[in-house]
């Protein structure tokens, strides 16, 4: 089974769901380890320490064609974007870092 | 049809005239940012004179950007945790976005418009930082830098269409349909309406040049504005889909800024942004695909 992780908001948390990265509070302590599986008493506790944010690990449906499909999607996306960049060497610069960085993302 | 719609230098300094003014507070935190000899009880006061400053104020200090424990509650609290500068730039978030909306009559989407203000103020920040510019003036400017656009909405609807509409078929930059159809540019407008409203001397700069950086009119603030606008189109913070303007050479040079050190602030960028338009309830009106399932490695 692949895992990707993705950040959820607490309030989009709901039980059952496994903690890909450990929560701390603002002073650098471990409120949760990473594997922990989420409960609504937890959650509830997490919105106390003002945690807004938990980063969850999923199972990534994706196929190996959709995970190219978006990518591909994407990259058409940013083309359109720049379509009107010219000859400019510092736009294709920042077209080639940005298609880089989302395709970081999507992977 | 072009000849119609120009409007005479005389025609669009009365329009600029008639214009309503910010709300007073708000102007008057836009023209502190020079002034460190601000009181805390003059900010304090200010923004709580101002309905969308304060609750703007509230909202933004206690989403979880900042994660202060057991929340914030007065302004003064809120000031006193994250310092005077970056409420200031807090409340102007608040303070633009609610005048907009009050003034806004027309069917043209300002939230839409406000999501792109917002992103060019974080890319504005982030950029200022790394460049060792005044962060906070790099913030309400980028947040102000096309205020212009929202005049050409409120005073000049009929021709604000025929500009959009020149654009979609001409699929140009609004700065090209807006010379061709008005015989102005929305940053012309910008600067002349940010003067009437005596906004400091740097924010008018900035927004009359974030198009065009020359030699004359490079600043480390105007280049950070430029820069910054082109970055929120790339990045497509607020999703509208429109094309990258062109990149000054010049303003990066001016900066002597690496475009790849740059790279390194986008996820930061993004994740301030998300936090900003969710805390302000912006979110659903985002296009933005990556928020809040933002995919990481």
């Amino acid at each position: 089974m692949k895992l990707k992780n993705t950040i959820n908001l607490i309030d989009h948390c709901t039980p059952g769901m496994i903690l890909a990265e450990e929560i701390c509070n603002k002073q650098g302590n471990v409120l949760l380890p990473k594997g922990s599986e989420l409960t609504i008493p937890l959650i509830l506790s997490l919105k106390k320490h003002g945690i807004n944010h938990a980063v969850i690990s999923v199972e990534d449906s994706r196929t190996d064609e959709e995970t190219a499909a978006e990518l591909a999607n994407m990259k058409i996306w940013l083309a359109l974007l720049f379509r009107n960049s010219g000859e400019s060497p510092e736009l294709a610069l920042l077209h080639e870092l940005i298609v880089k960085y989302r395709s970081d993302k999507l992977i | 049809m072009s000849s119609q719609t120009k409007i005479s230098a005389e025609n669009l300094l009365n329009k600029v005239n008639a214009f309503p003014v910010m709300p007073r507070a708000v102007a008057d935190i836009v023209r502190s940012i020079d002034d460190d000899r601000l009181f805390l009880g003059d900010l304090e006061r200010k923004i709580e004179s101002d309905m969308g400053m304060l609750t703007g104020v509230l909202k933004l200090v206690n989403s979880a950007r900042y994660n202060i424990p057991g929340g914030v509650a007065t302004t003064r609290q809120a000031i006193l945790v994250l310092g005077s500068n970056a409420i200031r730039s807090l409340a102007c978030i608040g303070g633009v976005t609610s005048f907009f909306e009050q003034q806004s009559k027309t069917d043209f989407d300002i939230k839409n418009f406000m999501l792109h203000n917002i992103g060019v103020a974080c890319c504005a920040k982030h950029v200022a930082r790394l460049c060792g510019v005044n962060q906070d003036i790099a913030f309400i400017a980028g947040l102000l830098h096309d205020v212009g656009i929202f005049f050409e909405m409120t005073a000049l609807p009929a021709e604000f269409l025929v500009v959009t509409d020149y654009k979609r078929t001409s699929d140009c930059e609004s700065l090209e349909a807006e010379q061709v159809i008005l015989g102005v540019n929305h940053a012309t407008i910008g600067s002349l309406l940010a003067k009437s409203w005596n906004f400091p001397e740097s924010i008018c700069e900035a927004i009359a040049n974030h198009h065009h950086i020359t030699a004359e009119s490079a600043s480390s603030i105007n280049c950070v504005v430029h820069i910054a606008d082109v970055l929120a189109h790339g990045l497509d913070l607020g999703g509208r889909g429109d094309q990258v303007p062109q990149l000054s050479s010049f303003a990066l040079d001016y900066l002597s800024l690496d475009l790849r050190k740059v790279s390194h602030l986008f996820n930061e960028i993004e994740n301030e942004f998300d936090e900003y338009i969710y805390t302000l309830g912006f979110s659903d009106a985002s296009c933005n695909k990556n928020h809040d399932t933002g995919l990481r490695t």
